[in-house]
């Protein structure tokens, strides 16, 4: 916050800039036609499937209902098929590119950061356009979102605008590496997009402050409060917090298959990413998050809290 | 009836043998569900040790004897594993002791099924294996370890710190 506070006013500026540039589609984009098929990968690798179904209790797919637990108040996802009524079905594609990248509903209205917005930002155009263009294609439920169960004071949506002021950056990646010393190959930078865009990795797996704000100082270094109240593990390469010894193929080959290099399962909701998302992207997409994570400067970080009696 | 003249004795004697036979059956099956703890962790352990080589196998495609053999291994154990847990010996009753939640016990024959596919899917990787195909192997290991995780997921708790 305080890095802020001598010039709140040009920070407010640059943001309201940055919104008009960086989000805007470009025209190349908008020049090319939007693939379903495409779309399908997009949605695979940004792991939308998980959150927005209630599989624990037999939902239907993307008609959400999933309780999110965090230690702000449990949200609930809400149903994002193309029905008409309860669902996106009315949206045109730019209220949609809006929602994803800015947190924006189309009436105008803030979401809650419980919905990634913070990582979908850096979505590229093509990606969000093909991504609209597939959830259109899917089976419309008619069944109505589930309201938030949130406390005061995160239930006022106002205060959201606050948040992104402080917590949010929107717009795509920078064409250089912020994060380390590595070059910004075509590999790296690749992984660095699916790590950072689509697989929202940092949410869970970076720890937040007392606003929710992610402490980027402990980047991907792992947090007591990941998803379903579970603690999520650092996943910089250190050898003994982290997973530095585990090889680009181990890393590759966890997110494909779902088990550690130890032969253990992994753990609650990263079985589910799993299940919906990585394990159906290319091998060679797989190797670009393993070598984006294996780049990151490895942090000392033990997460987790004691267990619950 | 020479007992009759003193049946509150009887009585008496023979609660105290129900008291302590109940208290000794209460312990015993304490014992027995951490024993039963004890011996499923150790199980799941060599789980995992033979699943560090089916995963190398499976990574470089390779189908080998060695590969085989520790399919074979985990799919013998998938068969002895529900017996391992007894009722009582869940995260409930041994905090700290387990990760096995409750739900094992309210849906036993799901829990089963699992140990079930898990056999069968397992006996698929050590087939594999013995055919020399190791795309094959790739592919069994997969599917197998998909059902670690399924059941895993539904019905292991969190770490132990």
């Amino acid at each position: 916050m305080t890095r802020y506070s001598a010039a709140p006013i040009h920070f407010g500026a640059a943001f309201l800039f940055s919104l008009g540039m960086g989000i805007a589609l470009s025209a190349a984009a908008q020049a090319q036609e939007a693939s379903a098929e495409r779309g399908a990968y997009v949605f695979h690798a940004s792991g939308c499937e998980t959150c927005h179904t209630d599989s624990a209790h037999k939902g239907e797919m993307l008609a959400g209902g999933r309780a999110l637990k965090t230690p702000f108040g449990t949200f609930y996802t809400p149903n994002i098929t193309p029905d008409p009524t309860y669902g996106i079905g009315k949206w045109s594609e730019q209220d949609f590119i809006r929602a994803v990248r800015e947190g924006v509903a189309p009436d105008g209205s803030q979401y809650f950061p419980a919905f990634p917005y913070t990582s979908y930002t850096k979505m590229s155009d093509g990606d969000v356009r093909d991504l609209y263009a597939y959830v259109k294609t899917l089976p419309p439920v008619a069944k109505p979102s589930k309201p938030h169960d949130v406390g005061f004071p995160f239930n006022v949506r106002l205060g959201v605008v606050v948040w992104k002021w402080l917590n949010f950056t929107p717009g795509p990646l920078p064409p250089v590496n912020t994060r380390s010393a590595a070059a910004a190959d075509e590999t790296w930078m690749r992984g660095r997009y699916l790590v950072e865009a689509l697989g929202h990795c940092a949410e869970c797996h970076t720890p937040r402050d007392r606003l929710g704000g992610l402490k980027t100082s402990l980047w991907m270094a792992g947090s007591d409060d990941g998803a379903e109240g579970e603690s999520a593990p650092n996943i910089t390469p250190d050898p003994q917090t982290g997973i530095g010894e585990w090889s680009d193929d181990d890393i590759a080959f966890a997110l494909k298959i779902g088990m550690t290099p130890d032969g253990d399962s992994l753990g609650s909701l990263m079985a589910e990413v799993v299940e919906h998302g990585t394990s159906k992207l290319t091998d060679e997409d797989l190797a670009a998050m393993a070598a984006y994570l294996k780049a990151l400067p490895p942090i000392v970080n033990k997460p987790g809290k004691p267990a619950a009696k | 009836m020479q007992f009759r003249a003193k049946p509150i004795a009887v009585f008496s004697a023979l609660m105290t043998l129900m008291v302590a036979f109940c208290l000794s059956a209460g312990g015993a099956s304490a014992q027995t569900a951490e024993a039963a703890a004890k011996e499923r962790q150790a199980v799941m352990k060599s789980f995992g040790d033979w699943s560090k080589t089916l995963a190398a196998s499976a990574k470089s495609g390779t189908a080998d004897a060695a590969t085989a053999k520790a399919a074979d291994d985990i799919s013998a154990g998938m068969q002895k594993l529900p017996a391992l847990f007894p009722a009582g010996s869940g995260l409930d009753k041994l905090p700290g002791s387990t990760r096995a939640k409750p739900e094992i016990w309210a849906n036993f024959d799901k829990f089963q099924g699992y140990a079930k596919d898990g056999q069968a899917a397992f006996t698929q990787v050590a087939t594999a294996a013995k055919s020399g195909d190791g795309a094959a192997v790739t592919a069994a290991f997969t599917k197998a370890a998909a059902v670690c995780s399924a059941c895993h997921k539904e019905f292991r708790g969190p770490e132990i710190k």
